[in-house]
């Protein structure tokens, strides 16, 4: 791995041939929009690039004879994904764990092996933010992507690949200052969740502290549809004689995600349905997966319509299995 | 790229096999046949995806045995948009199907002891499969005993008659039939399976093992008789029914606390499965 200063000239001249294949999510639009040619496509997160919804699985269609089924196509054109720490951890960490897993996400697979991860350090955490207690943070970097601070005039880099034979020498200086930034954005963040938390968690299933947590919620999905790492999908057949099979985005906070035939329902209240968003999170993928299911970005904390708010419902949890244990 | 290819590389095409026959069980429960060179390999117990081009797809637990070469075959009750598209279909036509999904049943465990089989309703669909595996002339030596009880809600609802007529005839097995309620020409057993397994197997639980399928309500009174009987957590195995959509462990619904029904599953063992959040 190299690191190395890149300036704003040569920035643009990296970029130039890329313009119609980046993508910026919209939290780093934000913060670093200018950096960016307004050709970038901006998104909500990495789902919509990986796993965009409406996405066709076959196709079939009637061959005046028979039926046939046939692939559908995935575009393959290398592609530039420039994201938070978080939105980046979302994918690494999470949907990557799903979807190529055996068995393998053909899709997904294919979209993924085309897809090169930016990563620009977060300068500004916001009020909803808890990475660090999910354990991530602000200058969280991984092997495989970029890893960048845009600065005034430059931005500093670290990683691989072709944009580094941009760079120049840093030196001892810059070393420094970077360091200093990073303990600066890092100070006061709350510390992680313990490690016994998502065992701990998966103990209190019957705890009645899930009526209290789930009460206020409506059950209307928005944190999963704009949640980075919440990968469900429904699988439908669109089309009569000629059609595919769609793959969309769901939620676990709806009534007929998990609705039998027969009508029973295992899921049948807000309840459940909560406390499965909040277990799957914190215990059950933790658990196969070994971390969190949550990258703390807080977009569903912001984005809220009645204010739920998953930290409130962890700090509670924390709070009785910590009270439990004393 | 060719067809087999495409099978291998993506998990979600299904293979297109004509309907072979099919077989009328009770008023809203058909048996489909399917039969061909590119059927997969499967275990009893084992789902898979079943496909009606232009209507949807749903899973159902193959309840064909493995033994049987070259056959599929599926038990479908007429519930709601597949299922009634499935039941409009003739011999001849096409479905997709992808699999096989799931654990299917624990052969390795089974293997050398006695089989008490429990089913109900469409519930026998998933049994029969291990039950004709049991049976087969090359997998027969494998197993002791063999008992079968089955109950439907009444005999117009019992699946599978003309099969039960053929254990009926052997000597290797016990079988019981009971009906909740009969009717004027109903001449056999009335009585629900819990109350008829109490009161009339009589085994000793130490050398048997226990395989359940019903209605959920069935399963919870049966694995309570059971465990009345003497049998032990780990001697009772069943397999559960959840809302599935992938059969991947990929789409998100179908899990019982950190276990994918679709991956882990569908077949638990009640020491297992009483560990569980009760949330199927």
């Amino acid at each position: 791995m190299s690191k190395g200063l890149v300036t704003k000239e040569k920035w643009w001249k990296w970029l130039e041939d890329k313009k119609d294949r980046l993508f910026l999510s919209e939290r780093a639009q934000k913060r670093y929009g200018s950096w960016f040619p307004p050709e970038v496509k901006v998104v909500k997160n990495g789902k919509e690039i990986l796993l965009p919804s409406g996405e066709e699985m076959y196709r079939y269609f009637w061959a005046g004879e028979e039926w046939k089924v046939e692939e559908g196509e995935v575009n393959t054109a290398p592609l530039f994904f420039f994201s938070l720490p978080c939105e980046a951890r979302a994918i690494i960490e999470i949907t990557d764990k799903v979807f190529l897993h055996e068995p393998i996400d053909k899709n997904y697979r294919q979209r993924r092996k085309s897809l090169s991860l930016g990563i620009l350090a977060c300068l500004q955490p916001e009020p909803t933010c808890f990475c660090s207690l999910v354990g991530g943070g602000p200058f969280w970097k991984n092997e495989e992507a970029l890893f960048l601070v845009p600065r005034k005039e430059d931005i500093y880099v670290e990683g691989e690949g072709e944009l580094l034979s941009y760079s120049e020498e840093g030196g001892e200086k810059v070393k420094q200052e970077i360091q200093t930034l990073q303990k600066e954005v890092e100070s006061g963040l709350p510390s992680p969740l313990p490690s016994y938390f998502s065992q701990e968690l998966y103990q209190h299933f019957e705890d009645e502290e899930w009526d209290d947590i789930s009460w206020h919620c409506m059950n209307c999905g928005a944190c999963t549809f704009l949640c980075p790492t919440c990968y469900c999908f429904d699988l439908s057949i669109e089309g009569r004689l000629k059609g595919f099979q769609l793959r969309s985005w769901d939620s676990c906070m709806f009534p007929k995600f998990t609705l039998h035939a027969s009508f029973h329902n295992p899921r049948p209240t807000g309840k459940e349905r909560v406390r499965q968003r909040v277990m799957h999170k914190f215990s059950y993928f933790p658990e196969r997966e070994g971390n969190f299911a949550c990258v703390g970005c807080g977009v569903c904390v912001e984005k809220c319509p009645v204010n739920w708010d998953i930290r409130e419902a962890i700090e509670r949890m924390v709070e009785k299995i910590d009270r439990l244990r004393a | 790229m060719t067809a087999s290819e495409l099978e291998v590389n993506n998990p979600y095409l299904p293979i297109l096999l004509p309907i072979a026959e099919i077989i009328e069980e009770t008023r809203d429960i058909k048996t489909f046949r399917l039969q061909g060179d590119s059927i997969f390999s499967y275990l009893p117990g084992q789902f898979a995806e079943v496909f009606v081009p232009g209507k949807g797809e749903a899973p159902f637990s193959i309840t064909s045995s493995p033994t049987n070469e070259g056959i599929l075959e599926f038990s479908i009750k007429k519930m709601g948009v597949v299922t009634t598209a499935l039941h409009r279909l003739n011999p001849g036509e096409k479905i997709g199907v992808r699999g096989p999904y799931g654990n299917g049943f624990p052969l390795d465990k089974l293997k050398s002891h006695n089989l008490l089989f429990v089913g109900g309703g469409i519930g026998l669909a998933p049994l029969r499969s291990l039950i004709n595996y049991v049976l087969s002339p090359q997998k027969r030596e494998e197993f002791a005993e063999v008992f079968i009880l089955y109950g439907a809600r009444s005999p117009q609802d019992l699946v599978f008659k003309w099969e039960l007529e053929k254990w009926e005839q052997r000597e290797d097995l016990h079988l019981l039939v009971t009906v909740d309620r009969g009717d004027n020409s109903w001449q056999g057993r009335v009585g629900l399976v819990p109350q008829v397994l109490k009161e009339e197997v009589k085994v000793e639980a130490g050398e048997w093992q226990s395989i359940v399928c019903g209605p959920p309500i069935m399963i919870k009174f049966t694995i309570k008789a059971l465990l009345e009987m003497g049998f032990s957590p780990s001697q009772i195995i069943t397999t559960l029914e959840m809302k599935m959509k992938c059969g991947l462990g990929k789409c998100g619904r179908c899990n019982i606390g950190p276990f994918y029904v679709c991956q882990e599953g569908p077949v638990f063992s009640y020491d297992v499965l009483e560990k569980l959040p009760e949330e199927y």
